[in-house]
């Protein structure tokens, strides 16, 4: 047994403070660094859609008495913990939303998956924060700074209001979230510090132990490292010592490790029923980010979007977004939903949006360009999806040829970029427009006609194929010029097909462009 | 001070009276007598080229199948792929495409509804970055639109083929290069309608032999 674990029991006897020097001089190996995400705002934020400031509105709980004011409302008076009426008389006009814990915990689910981009070790602390370990994350992402960045400016573009705060154990991360102390404490040592500062509250201890401590004097949290351990617990009780023992990384502190589900459903409520698309792609995007974030955990990408746009007594719009090839990045998600979104009529306005999409095939890095941008390759698959998203999927299509003499069959629609299956023909002259199906000419003492008489420049070419199919050809093409100087390539059905009665009939299949 | 002065007049878009015309950059368009017709010796490269046609078969796909098969196989392959067609009038036909030497793996047809519709498209192609050339076919589009898109051109470095009904040749455009396709009962006429510093000239499109 090493010195460390037998400094990890502490002292019954001895006083609170300092004892973290214990920590820093035990074993050297990495210590966790524990990164906590706040999310203070989240009743009003599942309930607004990505709108949370627009107007006055509260959340309150069942009983009745405010949970949380958005900016508005708070600057006109209206507090946490205020009754309904009260709040009301504040501020005329006031929405007022019940709570939605199911959605918050929701959301809550839906960004420890998405969180898990950053690490593989979250943990949840319902009702409204995420722990992420971090340390063996700070290379990748150049530093703590700079990935406390990257997350704050991803949930940022998804409309989460965050606090975030770094420290040695997980509960001194929470502690100074709810604080709003941005500062990472990196030192084990300065942890006591730090903590000392906070007032009472922010450990969520219940409401009696907050009022004894009240009783007592006790303002910060470094008043009660000062006080006796015994007389701590036997007056505070067991619980809040324990609490501050894990704190301070005395106590080990172990955390459930979140487990992401395997596919992602987010789910979200609009503000206001809305036809504005603005409003919609806003609110999608948040989603979208979150999608990006579950999708990276997992190196996984996407290659079908299913996106459920609720209404009121109506049956949901539903709109697939297919992709060419397998991605991930939210703002290319918000580019074609967008482009699709243009061309829909909404039938009615839009109360909420869910998004649904199956992690598919792993995501291949080479895909997405060295350096953030797109390869040749990508851009050309991007453009054939935004064109997809717009005009429907077979607006866009790629030409392929078959191995066949019937001209009609000698070629057909394919995948954009699929090659081709046959060789090129050699020797007959083909037109480089080709009509969907032989137009019939009118004719004038057997010779076809088109706005004047055609004159003839070659052929014919006989083609007589496709007697085992059922679809036979006997037909003779020929090379015409039109009076307008067009060149046409015509043909006549020969009689003798069976079924066929109109004899010697000529028609335009194609021009020589 | 004389510098970013001589940089302004140096610039391909500024055309000025009295002095010989440089040239943007082109691409051959692998006709002997139609590249001593046109401004530069070719297709512009990354400009918008504008086509009147009269009427369809008189030869406006033959005019630029030398350049499509060119690109096919040009360096720039690896990162453009696509010879776009948007909104074409007919079906481009596969094996003539192919007898022409055109990569069919790199064929994208784009049917847009409307002219909206296909000058949104058309946008999106040059933008990406990815087409080694596109062809549209526009009715109507008013000079907006058409800046647009040749500012897209420029970003994209794409070329851009413009076929329009003769009636759009009144309306001012932003083009590099005008051409008409005159009809005639023996054979179509190229006429070089418009280009950007020089005058008119024809040419017999029936007379162009393939290099």
């Amino acid at each position: 047994m090493n010195t460390a674990t037998a400094r990890a029991r502490p002292d019954p006897a001895g006083p609170l403070a300092p004892v973290a020097a214990g920590y820093a001089a035990g074993r050297t190996p990495v210590l966790p660094l524990w990164l906590c995400l706040g999310l203070p705002r989240l009743p009003l934020e599942v309930r607004s859609g990505g709108c949370v400031d627009e107007d006055a509105r509260i959340i309150v709980d069942h009983a009745g008495r405010v949970v949380q004011a958005s900016t508005p409302a708070a600057e006109n008076g209206v507090a946490p913990g205020l009754p309904l009426n009260a709040a009301h008389a504040l501020c005329p006009g006031l929405v007022v939303l019940e709570r939605d814990e199911a959605a918050e915990h929701d959301t809550l689910l839906r960004l420890a998956a998405w969180a898990g981009a950053f690490t593989s070790v979250v943990s949840l602390v319902p009702p409204a924060a995420l722990l992420l370990e971090v340390r063996g994350s700070l290379r990748l992402f150049g530093g703590l700074e700079a990935l406390r960045r990257r997350i704050r400016t991803a949930l940022r573009s998804s409309s989460h209001a965050c606090r975030d705060a770094v420290a040695p154990t997980p509960l001194a991360a929470l502690w100074l979230a709810r604080a709003g102390e941005a500062d990472a404490v990196m030192d084990p040592a300065a942890l006591a510090g730090r903590i000392g500062r906070l007032r009472p509250a922010v450990t969520g201890w219940p409401e009696a132990t907050l009022a004894a401590l009240r009783g007592l004097g006790i303002e910060s949290l470094a008043e009660c490292l000062r006080l006796p351990r015994d007389g701590f617990a036997r007056r505070i009780g067991r619980g809040p010592l324990a609490d501050l023992d894990r704190a301070l990384g005395r106590l080990a502190d172990p955390r459930a490790t979140f487990c992401p589900p395997p596919r992602y459903r987010g789910e979200l409520e609009l503000a206001a029923e809305t036809t504005d698309t603005a409003r919609l792609a806003r609110a999608l995007h948040g989603l979208f980010v979150e999608l990006e974030g579950f999708l990276r955990a997992r190196q996984r990408a996407v290659a079908l979007l299913t996106i459920r746009l609720a209404h009121m007594r109506r049956p949901a719009t539903v709109l697939t977004l297919g992709l060419v090839s397998p991605g991930l990045e939210a703002a290319h998600f918000g580019a074609l939903f967008t482009a699709r979104l243009e061309r829909l009529a909404l039938a009615a306005p839009v109360l909420g949006v869910t998004l649904e999409a199956e992690p598919g095939e792993p995501f291949d890095p080479a895909l997405a360009g060295l350096f953030g941008d797109e390869s040749g390759g990508t851009a050309g698959v991007r453009l054939v999806e935004r064109l997809r998203a717009r005009l429907g999927h077979e607006a866009v299509h790629g030409l392929c040829l078959l191995d066949e003499h019937r001209p009609e069959q000698a070629w057909r629609v394919a995948e954009p970029g699929a090659g081709t299956a046959a060789a090129a023909p050699g020797g007959t002259l083909r037109p480089g427009w080709l009509l969907e199906s032989p137009r019939p000419l009118r004719s004038r003492a057997g010779r076809p006609w088109l706005d004047g008489e055609l004159r003839f420049e070659s052929g014919p070419e006989r083609l007589e194929t496709g007697w085992w199919d059922g679809r036979e050809i006997t037909r003779d093409y020929w090379v015409a010029r039109a009076a307008t100087g067009a060149r046409l390539w015509i043909f006549r059905e020969r009689p003798g097909v069976p079924g066929r009665t109109d004899e010697a009939g000529w028609y335009l299949h194609g021009l020589f462009g | 001070m004389a510098e970013p002065l001589q940089e302004l007049l140096e610039d391909p878009r500024i055309w000025r009276a009295g002095r010989r015309q440089r040239h943007w950059p082109t691409l051959p368009s692998g006709y002997p007598e139609l590249d001593a017709l046109l401004p530069g010796g070719g297709w512009p490269a990354a400009m918008i080229t504008e086509v009147a046609v009269e009427c369809w078969g008189s030869g406006e796909l033959t005019l630029f199948m030398p350049l499509l098969a060119r690109l096919a196989n040009a360096g720039r392959a690896r990162t453009a792929t696509w010879i776009a067609w948007i909104s074409p009038p007919f079906l481009p036909y596969a094996p003539a495409l192919a007898a022409a030497g055109v990569d069919l793996a790199g064929v994208l047809v784009v049917r847009g509804g409307d002219d909206a519709e296909t000058l949104w498209a058309t946008e999106q192609a040059l933008q990406s970055g990815s087409c080694r050339v596109v062809l549209a076919w526009v009715g109507r589009a008013d000079g907006r639109r058409l800046r647009r898109l040749q500012l897209a051109a420029e970003g994209g470095r794409t070329p851009l083929i413009l076929f329009r009904p003769p009636a759009a040749l009144g309306a001012p455009s932003p083009a590099a290069l005008r051409l008409s396709l005159i009809a005639d009962a023996g054979g179509a006429c190229l006429r070089l309608a418009r280009h950007r510093g020089g005058a008119s000239r024809s040419l017999p499109v029936a007379a162009l032999r393939e290099r």
